[in-house]
């Protein structure tokens, strides 16, 4: 069953089109993996799943998206309303000058939810979900900042979850992190897709082969191909695909 | 696996770093005559203001000696003011300046916040444009004319009107907005050096705001928020410190008026029970009485001490407000210290 699906999608930043005629599903309880070069559009594309590219002067669309046979775009449902169901965890870290605490509970908060022990157990189940609470149980009332960057992904990520979106859209989350902090988060990845549809942007092919149940490869504003993970890194049927995860270019 | 962007990331980072620490102490070797110079001159720039406030602070505690032995401490709490009879006493001066400058940052600093997110981040741009180099101006007024324009428009209309209305409404139920509509008084004269602040602070505010970084906008917006859950709850929070900073500025700026004060104060040496009321600041009474002051050494030293006290209370605000600034930077500070 299809969370999303997107078909015959362009976007533009100004009269560039970053993106062209882009057609895909996005699975419920699956990873999607999103592969491709630098600048290939892929960010742009996760950014156009939850709208957080309406903020960027000059950008157009064209074709649809749909979160349950929904057009986000067309159908009037509000982007605030979209945003708490589609969440995102971006490039780099950046958590709120807040403590680690209201860091988590912010998305609570503007809904809101105020009882103390409600923000408190969500928070708790968010941080441990996100591979957090461990470390932080005993200073969630210091700033955000004092964690480490991994600590600080993570805590974006517990972020995201707090709000229990449907689909959680995570662009390259661990391009900060050691190897440790890494596979703790294609770990929660795994036990996150028992619940939620995850679209994942990765530079890491074994990342990518590892966490992710689809894969669609980009190129240059296109998509070139979609396929089961294993299919893709094993048979892939375009020679650019081919190209691309062995490495020659890219 | 490391991907190509962090170890682009990273590698520059921490040679950076490196490369900071040893140029602290290798400087001197490396850079040369030039650079030793230079160093010499920021020394003496920065010592020639620590011995101009020392100076400062040694001449007025000379000048003020007279005072500060006749009357000791409790100058601070005595309402006593005659010069015939050589008394003098603090405390109405004190507590007109404390009365001026609340209204004047109560009144400013509400309307100069919003003022700023309004500039910053609901204004479209051509009309920004036109509200900041208005802005700019009014900041550059001086403020005598402030005080004409307090004394044609704003006692007039506090006396007429909006005293009067103070008194009937909250003043049925506070003796503190119940007194008589003279139109001269702390508020008057509060409300115009509010006037005078509102640029300082909003300037400075929606510098801070525009300079909020958009990841962090992003983050909010991403999680549901909406545009002003976003604008209250993560960007004022974050230009906080600017806030406190220009506040505290404002705050030197206010107790230290004076010519808009001494219009509209009123120059009463009573102390203010309603906020209607006349009174006097330190600052006009100074600029008011101290030509006459000199002729008599411990009239004089009367003055300069509450000129000294001036001084202290800007310095322990400005001391407070540091505190704040530090705490309130505290994530800050260890975040670039501990970031990934
Ligand atoms: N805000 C913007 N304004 C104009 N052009 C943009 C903007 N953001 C991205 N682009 C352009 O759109 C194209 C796709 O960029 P995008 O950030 O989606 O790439 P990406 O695949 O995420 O790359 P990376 O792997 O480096 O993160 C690029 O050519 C980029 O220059
Ligand atoms: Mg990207």
């Amino acid at each position: 069953m299809a969370r999303m699906s997107v078909s015959g999608f362009y976007a533009y930043y100004g009269d560039n089109p970053a993106l062209r005629n882009i057609s895909l599903e996005i699975p419920d309880r699956q990873v999607l993996a999103l592969i491709g070069p630098s600048g290939c559009g892929k960010t742009t594309f996760l950014r156009s799943l939850n709208r957080m590219n309406d903020f960027v002067k000059g950008f157009s669309v064209k074709g649809q998206v749909a979160l349950d046979d929904i057009d986000i775009y067309s159908s009037g449902l509000h982007p605030v309303v979209l945003r708490r169901r589609v969440g995102m965890v971006f490039q780099k870290p950046n958590p709120f000058h807040k403590s680690i605490f209201e860091n988590v509970a912010y998305g609570l908060r503007i809904q809101g939810i105020r009882s103390r022990s409600i923000l408190s157990d969500r928070v708790e189940q968010s941080l441990r979900s996100a591979a957090l609470w461990e470390e932080v149980k005993d200073r969630l009332n210091s700033s955000a900042f004092s964690l480490s960057g991994g600590q600080q992904q993570r805590l974006c990520i517990a972020r995201a979850l707090a709000v229990e979106p449907e689909v959680l859209l995570l662009d390259e989350p661990a391009s900060a992190l050691d190897p440790i902090s890494t596979a703790r988060i294609e770990e929660l990845i795994q036990d996150l897709k028992t619940q939620y549809a995850i679209v994942i942007v990765t530079h890491n092919m074994q990342q990518a082969a590892r966490v992710s149940d689809q894969t669609a490869f980009f190129l240059t504003g296109e998509m070139v191909e979609i396929g089961v993970t294993s299919r893709i890194f094993t048979n892939p049927s375009d020679e650019r695909t081919e190209d691309y995860i062995t490495g020659r270019f890219g | 696996m490391e991907t190509p962007e962090t170890v682009r990331r990273d590698i520059p980072k921490a040679t950076e770093q490196a490369g900071d620490r040893t140029e602290v102490r290798e400087a001197p070797d490396l850079a040369g005559r030039s650079e030793r110079l230079f160093g010499w001159i920021l020394k003496g720039g920065g010592l020639s203001i620590l011995v101009l406030f020392g100076v400062v602070i040694l001449v007025c505690v000379v000048a003020a000696w007279p005072s500060i032995h006749r009357f000791g401490i409790s100058f601070l709490w005595s309402s006593a003011w005659n010069p015939n009879r050589k008394l003098f006493g603090a405390f109405p001066y004190i507590v007109g300046t404390l009365w001026v400058t609340g209204i004047a940052l109560v009144t400013s600093i509400p309307v100069a916040i919003f003022s700023a997110l309004f500039l910053s981040d609901y204004a479209p741009s051509w009309l920004s444009g036109i509200v900041s180099t208005l802005m700019e101006m009014l900041a550059g007024i001086p403020s005598i004319v402030f005080g004409a324009f307090g004394i044609t428009f704003m006692v007039p209309l506090l006396r007429d009107h909006f005293e009067p209305f103070l008194a009937n409404t909250l003043g049925k139920h506070w003796d503190f907005f119940n007194g008589d509509p003279l139109g001269y008084g702390v508020l008057a004269a509060g409300i115009v050096v509010g006037f005078m602040i509102v640029p300082l602070v909003a300037t400075v505010t929606r510098d801070s705001l525009l300079m909020v970084p958009p990841e962090m906008v992003e983050a909010s917006y991403a999680l549901g928020a909406t545009k002003a859950e976003t604008v209250f709850f993560i960007k004022l929070r974050e230009v906080m410190p600017g806030i406190v900073g220009s506040v505290i500025l404002g705050f030197g700026r206010a107790v230290g008026e004076t010519m808009a004060v001494l219009l509209l104060v009123g120059n009463q040496p009573s102390i203010p029970q309603t906020i209607q009321d006349v009174g006097y600041t330190i600052s006009s009474l100074l600029a008011n009485t101290f030509t006459y002051a000199v002729i008599d050494p411990l009239y004089a030293a009367a003055e300069v001490e509450l000129g000294l006290i001036l001084l202290v209370i800007t310095l322990a605000v400005n001391t407070l407000g540091r505190e704040l600034l530090l705490r309130l930077m505290g994530g800050r500070l260890a975040g670039s210290v501990g970031g990934g």
